[in-house]
């Protein structure tokens, strides 16, 4: 489903992502691993079509597709879909008729018709059933004085709604605590398909309990330094990312 | 041989204009004092010349040199198809019309609020030597030269006031309707007076619109909010794209009133509003929030003076203007805490989105505090669409335009919002944001 091959890529003429290479098959969960500046955030804003951020080399295929020469809205609509660390704000723009135009964009590139409020008010009540969301997020302006957790449950609800073939979760699980950490987890449980995609982006262990990844991958200085099945994830809790880096080079 | 003709001075002109005014009926005979007050203070004040203080940013240039003439109108009831369409669902029974300034009871109707609200013309009104004493002080002491004008050349007006206690169940709609004129430049003076008696609760809506071409709207509004009342106080700009409208508001709060008041302007060549407001009582509370919308060369001004004048009151400024084309906003804004104010909390804040190279936004949010106990801030910001949320829209699917589109009219809606009432949040939007949704 996807295929990353030598990503390198710079931000503000520093490069971050020095040759990353990454296939994710259809119906796999990868998670990648690594330390503070590592370059995982830069990696997923690469994936979405960051406009900040400079491609200096490599490719990346999505479906058969050259993702690079996608803008984001078409990357979106072609079925990728970024769960972001820090989600933003937009008061005074509804969150239901957010994501009804992020439903309907997405309609439309599959050629079919739009549905008004009433149609997609339906669809929305399912979707916050499913992840236990309350009626008054759906008002209230997208992200606009959300809790940090419910801005997590936020971007799980939209990837419910959008339905993607892959999902990257940047960091999905910061600022949780463990209840919410659980809820969130059993939200992205229940959207996996065997046809579906994640790549899973974090710090910890602790997500990959509720998560169960096919693959780790551990990425250090712009680099996957090592890739391995669930196992490695535990030995970053015993060895720590300074002692797995050490291994690698060894 | 040529001859050199001097040029008579515009104030002149208009001052023998108001003699003959005066000589040929001049109105109502109780305000005959009133506009022999403003008309002098007219004389003394002057149009703007450059460096203004109260002008830097409002272009009046071109409306100073145009010859107006003063609408004439022969028959309100020909207005009253017209009119259907600017009744706010909710308010068809609580409206308020006046015609180039005119009031008509005819087209009035406040069947549903008359036990609470009395609506009578200024000339009755000042019949009452209270309400008289305060419109000749505001007159003398009048600043801004465009409010002298309309005290001197108002014919009619319109008092609304809410008795004490009283809470109305639904807004009060005054719809001011300009018929502007075929062959130059119509003016009108609408005059509008609101007395919220003593712990009444009411809400006012003032919508300015007219029938195309230009116009020119020289306005007046004064507000008297009582002791422990509370007022939400509207305005809804829907004057033509070649309108003028200048309108001054004075606004006296009492102690623990309440005084909240949007805005959503059109704009036309020059949307200009002066607010001057009086925090006289303890604990009193006052909500200003703006929004206009501006394409091709339109222009919005806003002129604001808030005066904390007593102990424990609190002002709070909000404006989020678009411009865009060759359009022009600004708002230049001073709160003013006096020494005896202690306790005063007051914000401002100016939000601008600039959205082409020729669109200009001027902001001066500005403090003056003469008292120690206070907590007072000021910002403002301009600029594009922000660049977070256009991109985190565009990851979900959604177009580049119509993120920019949405992430607008998200922008203004923080203001429009705040209207009282469905039909008036959707009048303001269909105004502004709908308006930047076709030029983008």
């Amino acid at each position: 489903m996807l295929e990353i091959k030598g990503l390198q890529v710079a931000l503000n003429g520093t490069q971050i992502l020095k040759g990353v290479s990454l296939t994710v098959g259809r119906g796999e969960i990868h998670s990648v691993m690594g330390p503070n500046g590592s370059g995982k955030s830069t990696l997923s804003k690469a994936l979405a079509g960051h406009p900040s951020l400079e491609i200096i080399s490599g490719s990346i295929l999505f479906d058969g597709k050259n993702l690079l020469e996608m803008t984001p809205e078409e990357r979106a609509r072609a079925g990728l879909f970024l769960g972001y660390q820090y989600p933003v704000e937009i008061p005074g723009l509804g969150n239901s008729e957010f994501l009804r135009m992020a439903y309907n964009a997405k309609r439309i590139a599959e050629g079919k018709e739009e549905l008004d409020a009433m149609e997609f008010e339906d669809i929305l009540d399912e979707k916050m059933g499913l992840l236990g969301m309350d009626g008054k997020f759906r008002e209230r302006g997208v992200n606009e004085g959300f809790s940090g957790g419910e801005k997590k449950k936020n971007e799980i609800l939209q990837m419910a709604v959008l339905d993607p073939k892959l999902a990257i979760l940047d960091e999905i699980d910061s600022g949780l605590d463990i209840d919410a950490l659980r809820v969130v987890a059993e939200g992205v449980n229940s959207l996996m398909t065997k046809d579906k995609s994640l790549i899973l982006i974090t710090h910890y262990q602790r997500l990959l309990d509720y998560i169960r990844p096919d693959y780790v991958h551990v990425l250090s200085d712009g680099r996957i330094v090592k890739s391995g099945g669930p196992e490695l994830a535990h030995s970053l809790e015993v060895e720590g990312y300074d002692g797995l880096a050490a291994g690698a080079v060894r | 041989m040529t001859t050199q003709t001097a040029t008579v001075p515009r104030e002149v002109e208009i001052i023998k204009s108001f003699t003959r005014s005066l000589a040929g009926g001049g109105g109502d005979g109780s305000l005959i004092s009133l506009k022999e007050a403003s008309i002098k203070r007219f004389g003394e004040l002057g149009f703007p010349k450059r460096k203004h203080e109260m002008f830097t940013y409002a272009q009046t240039g071109e409306l100073v040199e145009t010859q107006f003439a003063t609408s004439l109108v022969q028959s309100l009831a020909r207005f009253a198809e017209p009119l259907k369409s600017h009744i706010l669902t909710g308010c068809e029974r609580s409206v308020v019309v006046m015609v180039d300034g005119y009031f008509s009871p005819a087209l009035s109707n406040i069947a549903g609020v008359s036990d609470h609200v009395v609506v009578t013309a200024l000339g009755e009104a000042a019949k009452n030597g209270r309400i008289l004493a305060m419109l000749e002080k505001s007159a003398t002491g009048e600043t801004d030269v465009f409010a002298a004008l309309n005290g001197a050349f108002f014919r009619d007006g319109v008092m609304i006031r809410v008795k004490p206690g009283a809470k109305l169940s639904a807004p009060l709609l005054v719809v001011a309707l300009s018929s502007g004129a075929k062959d130059s430049l119509a003016a009108s003076y609408p005059r509008i007076l609101v007395e919220a008696g003593e712990s009444s609760e009411a809400s006012v809506i003032v919508k300015y619109a007219g029938f195309g071409g230009a116009y020119f709207v020289n306005a007046r509004e004064d507000v008297i909010v009582g002791d422990g009342a509370a007022l939400g106080y509207c305005v809804i700009q829907a004057d033509g794209p070649e309108s003028w409208n200048m309108t001054k508001l004075a606004v006296e709060l009492g102690a623990s009133g309440r005084f909240n008041h949007t805005m959503a302007l059109n704009g036309g060549r020059l949307a200009r509003r002066n607010i001057e407001a009086h925090l006289k009582g303890e604990g009193g509370k006052i909500e200003i929030s703006g929004a206009s919308a501006l394409a091709g060369k339109e222009q919005s001004h806003i002129y604001a003076r808030v005066y904390h004048e007593a102990r424990d009151c609190e002002s709070s400024q909000l404006f989020r203007n678009v411009v865009t084309g060759d359009s022009k906003t600004s708002v230049d804004t001073t709160v003013i805490v006096g020494e005896g104010a202690s306790g005063s909390v007051s914000r401002q804040l100016v939000n601008a989105l600039i959205l082409s190279g020729g669109a200009r936004a001027d902001a001066k949010p500005n403090l003056m505090i003469y008292n120690d106990d206070v907590k007072c801030s000021h910002g403002a910001t301009s600029g594009g669409v922000n660049a977070d949320q256009l991109f985190y829209m565009t990851t979900r699917g959604v177009s580049r335009r119509d993120a920019e589109r949405a992430l607008v009219a998200a922008f203004l809606r923080s203001v429009t919002a705040l209207l009282p009432t469905p039909a008036s949040v959707e009048a303001a939007e269909e105004l502004i944001v709908r308006k930047m949704e076709n030029v983008k």
